[in-house]
């Protein structure tokens, strides 16, 4: 029997807890340390990247143009370990050390400076970076770097002024607010000792259970262990260094049903820390890869739906997250939209931006975003703030944004939710979100009662609980272009369900597969009718910012690099105005050749060491 | 198996080389010696082409597992059940181990050894005289059956790999397919045509190669260079003319494994080092400036000394300075010289790709040479020969040698031109009427559909100079046509050339070194930002004579196959008449602020 992955996660995030690094925190810590000699050296960097800085701001001048007013750099290098098995081979084992870096660079004053603004040109520029610190080669890479960033930031700002200049802009926020106070914290750069090849060995024992499915056509089995240290610092006093270590233990799948349709799969155990080859680690995968194998297996059993479904639906606290993922994670956002040749571009504008104040959930539910613990948890946040616990929605009432230091019209000022990802994508993101429920929640099969009852109201004799959606994160695009739906203005589009069942009265619980969530509003959250006693939490790695979201399906290569640790936890919720859609179009012809696990029972197939000159 | 992104396709109009990755006594009329370039004239130093003979190995337990898989499969695919059943299927696994260090100002940027396996799956579907890699429009692949370059187990894990190769052959027999349905109908809209119908796919002999795996200590090399790579990169940083520096070592071996439903079987390896050394700087009227050098090897023992490189990292940054000083040269038409290894790359861009037997059938191509066999091509006094068998020359490897191509077909010396008479393409299993069979020069890089290549092209001369001679020829020349001066192309950067025929048959060529030559005495001038451009069978009619001495040429060519190494050798060239023009460039202001002057600040206890 194998447990539910939310188990596997809660076990899983103590597994190898990443060791504490060398830090230095003059402002906050209460007794000095003998820093080490990485963290000196991790230290003369950084007093040689706010010398680059500051000569930046104080020299860099074109006539008749702004000068900058801040500047930032940001910097990364990370030890990232890839495997890939697939029955019982290694196919990828690569260890990289990479290294990253960007530079910002604001012209004009924080009322009103070059950014938030669609342009080829920006105040950004991108460095190379050193495998090792050297305050030498830093300067000189900032240096140039710096100056191609002052360059586009200046042009920018003249076509945004212009812009602005020429249509009715009234309304428009200031760019830059407050700086947090100045925080400074030095980590060492240090190596870190990957199992590299025990695990790569591991990958390959477990892609090796495949062999025990031969009907599924194709599986891997993926881990990903990146390592990075983080380095954000700005003129305003900034200056923040971290390292963190993350993994993930993936498996995916796909097949084709027998009409078919083109099938796939895909769970992951989110490790906070560098996993070790042990026991342990065996063990859950080898559950995950059944339980993958498994439920793979069922999908291409099961019946196709047959008709589409606009009555109530009921969704499993797994699915309950990631919807939430897909939604609040986004649409919560206090990033005002930005600025174009025609005006701000509706479609980047979050859809709760301009909701504060009104009711964007029933009453009986609130939303609560608190870092403080959780997977999801961090202190002090990329821009420098110490991060407080955000009532985002109060008995239904949205009553605050994830803010960054980009004002909108309505809130200025940071609460301390710029998340940057270890690819130094910053961007507002949630860390530990929770629905709280006022009302009592309701029994499972309370709430199937309910949602039949409901459905029947709807004038339907059955109705649909979704277990889970499918997962983006680990599995990237989904491969039917039939199963895309597109959505229109204001609406969002929704990830492919997963698992789902029709039920019906009387008990009677059928696996179904081939519906898509039609494009949904906003305002489906205000239909939650109900919620469960199930109260789980799920962890998710998504990426930040108006992009972001568990729908932005980043697929395995960037579920690392291009994420946030984050966890939401919410019961079931019982919700109407979720329209299930049946999946259209024709499917790719079988297979031809026989795959290697079937061939015997292909006996016309079997190897026949025919040669083409006799085909000719 | 977790498929890669599609690798992207080369645009088939412009065919490059990475300069980073890419140089008179008349004789009888004897073919091109093949043991020593130039025939080893009296008084001239004898350079000679040297072979290896391909030691002899055991098939490795991979081809064993590609056998059975390619005969459960092509017993299915071969079927004459089938409604388009295929009747050819081959297997290449290649594998690959790689060292990469880069470092820039005395930093390491990159410092990675990894090992890799990459299949390819070619399907054949229709039949030998038209299928699945019939070219329309100058299409390619990927997506015709024809190359996949999939990355699979790597260990000899039989379920991985059959798991892998079956999925891989199922999507590569789809693809021929739905290639060769596509082909037929295009073929029933053309209007009829003249010429003659060349076949798609030769016959060829199967041949059963085994050569001993190539195992190399990359560790040790490893432990060696990283040290040498900081230090290089170091002293490419010098001078506050160099803004950007780079230099990168590779280390690479490979294997290759082969089988073919023919009966082919093949067992090859290869090995590589390469090192480049850039260097980038900015005119003060904005113009961007780089050098760069590259040294290749088979073995560590042939690269460089340690001091040879130092010496060529100051000449780097020295050559840069002068260039950031030297003016902007005005467009000129006149005599020149292009010395030896620019000669080499010329000779490669301008005239070797027009040769590459896939041109000749592609009506989108330019066909500069297709009915030309038996005609002249260059001057009577140049041969042109592409002998992949060539191991080293005077000494110097050619990274263009390989004992077996990519198709299966041992490499073969292939004479191209004779005594300027055009007598042969580069030819692939894609036959060029009236040749019917491949000469060994089917190549490319996994991923790709496999096109014919260059490997080494050798140009010789019977009508050759000393160096001090071509000087002297180059003044005479300025002087008989009244001209201000000449020009000396020391080195040149790739270049591009278009062979489709919807644009100008036309070739620009990138110099990096360039000089204009007084007939007065005074002393050579260097100047920057000029550009060659011309028409191959313009350019080549102007060749009026050669030096006695070769310039090698090693780096990387990428074409519709992808990127494979090459060597182009030629003697320096003197012409009567090259056409510069003024090259586009950056008219941004260098850095605004001067160069940091030293590392951290002073920390307040260093105070």
């Amino acid at each position: 029997m194998s447990l539910p992955v939310s188990v596997w996660l809660a076990s899983v995030l103590a597994l190898a807890p990443v060791a504490p690094v060398a830090t230095s925190t003059p402002a906050e810590s209460a007794k000095p340390v003998e820093p080490s000699a990485a963290t000196k050296a991790a230290a003369a960097e950084v007093r040689a990247v706010e010398a680059e800085l500051s000569r930046a701001l104080s020299g860099l001048r074109l006539k008749d143009a702004p000068a900058p007013y801040r500047a930032e750099a940001r910097w990364v290098r990370a030890d990232l370990l890839s495997l890939d098995g697939s029955y019982g081979g290694v196919i990828t084992n690569v260890f990289e050390r990479q290294t990253a870096g960007v530079v910002e660079v604001r012209v004009g004053t924080p009322q009103r400076d070059n950014t938030n603004f669609f342009t080829d040109d920006s105040g950004i520029g991108r460095f190379v970076v050193s495998l090792d610190p050297s305050p030498k080669f830093m300067r000189k890479q900032l240096w140039l770097a710096l100056d191609q960033a002052f360059r586009g930031a200046t042009l920018a700002y003249a076509q945004k002024k212009t812009t602005l200049d020429r249509l009715q802009a009234e309304d428009v926020p200031h760019d830059l607010s407050a700086a947090a106070p100045p925080v400074e914290r030095i980590a060492a750069v240090t190596t870190p000792a990957f199992e590299r090849e025990p695990l790569a060995a591991l990958v390959g024992t477990l892609s090796a259970r495949f062999e025990s499915a031969p009907s599924i056509d194709n599986g891997d089995v993926h881990l990903q262990i990146l390592r990075s240290h983080e380095s954000v610092v700005s003129s305003d006093g900034v200056v923040l260094q971290r390292t963190q270590a993350r993994a993930v233990l993936a498996v995916v799948a796909d097949t084709r049903a027998g009409d078919g349709m083109h099938l796939d799969h895909g769970l992951a155990i989110h490790i906070d820390g560098i996993p070790e080859a042990d026991e342990a680690l065996l063990a859950q995968g080898e559950a995950l890869v059944d339980q993958v194998l498994r439920e793979l297996q069922e999908q291409v059993d099961a019946p196709r739906i047959d008709e589409e479904y606009d009555g109530p639906v009921l969704l499993g606290p797994t699915a309950a997250a990631q919807l939430l993922g897909s939604t609040v994670a986004t649409a919560a956002s206090g990033h005002p939209p930005p600025w174009a040749d025609s005006g701000p571009v509706v479609d980047l504008e979050p859809a709760w931006q301009d909701k504060l104040g009104k009711n964007v959930l029933p009453p009986f539910i609130d939303l609560v975003d608190d870092p403080a613990t959780g997977f999801g948890a961090y202190d002090r946040d990329a821009q420098g703030f110490a991060p407080a616990k955000l009532t985002l929605v109060d008995e239904g009432r949205l009553s605050s944004l994830l803010m960054t230091r980009t004002p909108n019209p309505k809130l200025s000022g940071s609460n301390g939710r710029a998340r940057m990802t270890p690819g130094l994508e910053v961007g507002s993101g949630i860390s530990n979100l929770t629905l709280v429920s006022r009302r009592r929640g309701s029994s499972q099969a309370a709430l199937e009662r309910e949602l039949l009852r409901r459905a029947a109201e709807d004038g339907y004799e059955f109705a649909y609980v979704i277990e889970s959606l499918r997962d983006g994160m680990v599995l990237g695009p989904v491969p039917r272009e039939s199963a895309e739906a597109y959505a229109g203005t204001g609406k969002l589009n929704l990830p492919v369900p997963g698992r789902v069942y029709r039920i019906e009265p009387g008990g009677k619980r059928t696996l179904v597969r081939g519906a898509v969530l039609a494009p949904a509003s906003m305002r489906t959250l205000r239909r939650i009718r109900a919620v469960g006693n199930d109260a789980t939490t799920l962890p998710l790695r998504l990426p930040v910012g108006t992009f972001g979201g568990f729908a932005a399906e980043v697929g395995i290569d960037g579920i690392l690099s291009q994420t946030v640790d984050t966890q939401i936890t919410t019961p079931s919720l019982l919700v109407e105005g979720l329209e299930l859609l049946v999946e259209r179009g024709e499917h790719e012809r079988l297979r031809t050749l026989v795959h290697p696990l079937r061939r015997n029972d292909a006996p016309e197939a079997e190897a026949t060491g025919a040669s083409a000159e006799a085909a000719e | 198996m977790h498929r890669p992104p599609w690798l992207p396709a080369l645009a088939s109009v412009a065919l490059v080389l990475s300069a980073t990755s890419f140089g008179c006594r008349v004789r009888p009329g004897v073919t091109p010696d093949e043991q020593v370039w130039g025939g080893g004239k009296r008084g001239s130093p004898k350079i000679v082409m040297s072979r290896v003979k391909a030691e002899k190995g055991e098939p490795a337990e991979v081809i064993g597992i590609l056998e059975q898989e390619l005969a459960a499969n092509f017993a299915t695919l071969s079927d004459e059940e089938l409604e388009l059943p295929a009747y050819f299927l081959g297997y290449g696994l290649v594998e690959v181990e790689e060292l990469y260090l880069e470092g820039e100002s005395g930093a390491l940027l990159r410092d990675e050894h990894e090992i890799e396996r990459l299949l390819d799956v070619d399907v054949r579907v229709g039949g030998r005289s038209l299928d699945n890699s019939h070219s329309m429009g100058g299409d390619y692949g990927p997506g015709n059956g024809l190359g996949s370059g999939l990355s699979v187990s790597m260990d000899d894990r039989p379920l991985s790999l059959s798991q892998s190769i079956w999925l891989d052959t199922e999507e590569q027999y789809k693809a021929a397919v739905a290639k060769l349905r596509d082909v037929e109908s295009s073929e029933q809209l053309r209007s009829e045509i003249d010429d003659d119908a060349h076949p798609d796919f030769s016959k060829e002999k199967p041949l059963t190669h085994y050569e001993p795996t190539v195992v190399a200590d990359l560790a040790s090399i490893r432990k060696q260079w990283r040290p040498r790579v900081r230090a290089l990169s170091a002293r490419l940083d010098v001078t506050p003319a160099v803004l950007r520096s780079a230099i990168t070592f590779v280390a690479r071996t490979q294997n290759r494994y082969l089988v073919n439903t023919e009966g082919t079987r093949v067992q090859s390896g290869a090995s590589r080092l390469r090192i480049l050394m850039e260097v980038q700087g900015q005119a003060e009227d904005g113009m961007l400036l780089h050098r760069s050098r590259t040294f290749e090897a088979h073995e560590p023992g042939q690269l460089p000394a340690l001091e040879e490189l130092e010496a060529a990292a100051d000449l780097l940054a020295e050559e840069l300075t002068a260039l950031r000083a030297a003016p902007v040269a005005e467009p000129y038409t006149g005599p020149a010289v292009l010395e030896g290894r620019a000669a080499g790359v010329f000779f490669h861009e301008i005239f070797g790709h027009r040769l590459e037997g896939h041109r000749q059938k592609d009506d989108l191509e330019g066909q500069t040479f297709t009915d030309m066999i038996g005609k002249r091509v260059l001057p009577k006094f140049l041969d042109v020969v592409d002998d992949p068998t060539v191991n080293t020359l005077g000494g110097a490897p050619l990274s263009g040698h390989y004992f077996v191509d990519d198709e299966g077909v041992n490499s073969r010396r292939t004479v191209l031109v004779e005594r300027g008479k055009l007598r042969n393409f580069l030819l692939s299993r894609s036959p060029v009427l009236p040749f019917k069979s491949s000469n060994g020069h089917g190549r490319r890089e996994p991923g790709y559909q496999t096109v014919a290549r260059q490997g080494n092209l050798i140009v010789t001369s019977r009508k050759s100079l000393t160096r001090r001679q071509l000087r002297q020829a180059l003044i005479d020349e300025i002087e008989r046509q009244d001209r201000p001066y000449g020009l000396w192309f020391s080195d040149i950067e790739g270049g591009y050339t278009i062979t489709d025929r919807s644009g100008p048959q036309a070739f620009k060529v990138e110099p990096l070194m360039v000089y204009r030559v007084y007939a007065d005495g005074r002393p050579d001038e260097l100047v920057r930002g000029v550009e060659i451009v011309g028409t191959p069978l313009a350019a080549f009619d102007t060749i009026v004579a050669t030096d006695d001495q070769p310039g090698i040429f090693n780096g990387m060519c990428g074409a519709e196959s992808g990127w494979v190494p090459v060597s182009a050798v030629s003697p320096s060239l003197l012409l009567r008449q090259l056409e510069i023009e003024r090259a586009a460039h950056d008219r941004e202001k260098p850095p605004l602020l001067p160069a940091p002057t030293a590392g951290a600040p002073a920390t307040e206890a260093s105070k």
